[in-house]
């Protein structure tokens, strides 16, 4: 166990940062909900790893499940249900390669949603209450995916070839990202290629998709998008991703037939964004390790 | 065939015949593209250092390694010495496979030695090293209360490092070795 200052400094930083969030969030209008952390879809993402739960019913029924690696399927539910601004405050969890560092497999997720908005809206609430939580200054600059791509490399990605196709994400990210985290302290990445926003809705001109990203002093700190609320995309989009775990030989969960029912009744454009909590507490408290932030530090856990 | 992902200080990759040694390393897990390993790995045949990234779905041959615990001793300009408790076997690391973690070192501390071709090429410094506070200024009362919860300090070895308000001169702390991150306080 941590000395008595140790747990009193971090106890009270997060303390201080769920207050202001919640603060935020009522203060603009917006519902807080809790959605369920044991579930029966717990997470499609073929690149995320859900902690399966086996629940035993007294009355000897067995269900498998998982813990969620986000709450995003019950958010969306309730949108459907008819809320229109919601958010919550959830521990998530996702199995990770070590415990320690910048890793953890039980994290805290803030999401919100809201309807009748699209992204922009969202960035302007995003850097509102993340500099309402670090200080600093709105107007974050927005670099576009796409554009920055273009100028890199002379081609934009809804132009490449098959074979140039398959190298994109890696060539931005191993060329760009680090000039971008470089030159910028804060900032939105957006417009990004339609392959890599399969969930969020097109731009106008079809070539690039409402995602985006921010980054704070080079930590990624959350995932955003005008979101798709095409049912049949949707169930698509989750039949690739289960056949995409098949092959990596990685557990199938079965699709959520009760978000994809309702989906239909969201209306366009809605944005929802997800943001980890844990990151914007070590932005505040100045670390880089999620051992510095914990009262029960991670990589002492197991 | 191993994964990009077991990739440690030290580990040697065959690459096309050729031998490269990992001198340091960090994961990315991007939330677009898939996730891969940055490295910074010198060749074994000459010398060359260069970035490198590997993708984790790369299928990568790695050598034979031995590691060994071993005391550090000292620093010259080129090389540091590494002894071992047992046997008094003494080891030298050249100072570019160690880079920026040079300067957690500090005399008697047990770090992992990596063997290769009975030479010692890289070494791994402990998750957490304790540190003494040697000099930081005293806590200014009313700082507590929000953000600004960390002052400059410096420890026994010269380190430089950030540590809680709350902290004084001669406390025993503990720091990562992977961030420089103050991670507690432990008992003197």
């Amino acid at each position: 166990m941590l000395f008595k200052e140790d747990l009193v400094l971090r106890a009270q930083l997060w303390n201080d940062v769920q207050t202001s969030i919640h603060s935020f969030f009522t203060s603009r209008g917006y519902l807080n909900v809790q959605t369920p952390l044991i579930v029966r879809s717990p997470g499609m993402e073929p690149n995320l790893d859900p902690v399966p739960v086996d629940v035993r019913l007294l009355d000897g029924v067995k269900h498998r499940g998982g813990l969620i690696t986000s709450p995003e399927y019950s958010m969306k539910k309730l949108l459907g249900g008819g809320l229109e601004k919601i958010y919550t405050l959830t521990p998530v969890f996702r199995n990770v390669e070590k415990m320690g560092e910048r890793w953890s497999v039980e994290f805290t997720m803030l999401e919100w949603y809201q309807q009748g908005k699209d992204y922009e809206a969202c960035m302007v609430e995003t850097e509102e209450l993340v500099n309402s939580i670090l200080g600093g200054t709105s107007s974050w600059p927005r670099i576009s995916y796409v554009k920055e791509f273009e100028k890199h490399f002379g081609y934009h990605p809804a132009d490449a070839t098959p074979e140039q196709a398959t190298k994109v994400a890696d060539l931005f990210q191993f060329e760009v990202m680090p000039k971008l985290e470089a030159e910028y302290d804060r900032f939105f990445l957006i417009e990004y290629p339609v392959a890599e926003a399969a969930l969020a809705q097109k731009n106008p001109d079809g070539r690039s998709a409402q995602r985006f990203e921010a980054y704070v002093n080079g930590l990624e700190i959350c995932n955003g998008f005008t979101e798709l609320v095409d049912p049949v995309e949707q169930r698509a989009r989750f039949e690739a991703e289960a056949e995409e775990r098949r092959q990596a030989g990685k557990e199938v969960f079965p699709i959520d037939e009760e978000l994809l029912s309702g989906l239909a009744s969201v209306r366009s454009p809605s944005f929802g964004n997800a943001l980890g909590v844990d990151r914007l507490v070590m932005l505040k408290a100045g670390v880089k390790n999620i051992d510095a932030i914990h009262i029960f530090p991670p990589s002492s856990r197991f | 065939m191993a994964s990009p992902n077991d990739i440690r200080k030290g580990t040697v990759i065959n690459l096309d015949g050729e031998l490269w040694a990992v001198a340091s390393f960090q994961r990315v897990s991007p939330g677009k593209g898939s996730s891969f390993v940055r490295t910074r790995i010198k060749s074994l045949s000459n010398g060359k250092v260069v970035e490198h990234n590997f993708k984790s779905a790369e299928n990568l041959t790695y050598e034979d390694v031995g590691y060994k615990k071993m005391q550090f001793i000292f620093a010259d300009d080129n090389t540091l010495t590494f002894m071992d408790g047992n046997t008094f076997e003494q080891v030298m690391i050249g100072r570019d496979m160690v880079g920026d973690d040079t300067k957690y070192l500090k005399e008697g501390l047990e770090c992992t030695v990596v063997m290769h071709d009975d030479k010692a090429i890289a070494m791994e410094l402990p998750l957490k090293i304790q540190y003494t506070v040697k000099q930081t200024d005293p806590a200014v009362a009313g700082n507590t209360a929000s953000g600004n919860v960390l002052k400059d300090a410096l420890t026994d070895n010269d380190l430089n490092i950030r540590v809680p308000i709350f902290i004084k001169e001669g406390d025993e702390v503990m720091i990562s070795s992977e961030t420089g991150d103050y991670v507690e306080r432990v008992a003197k």
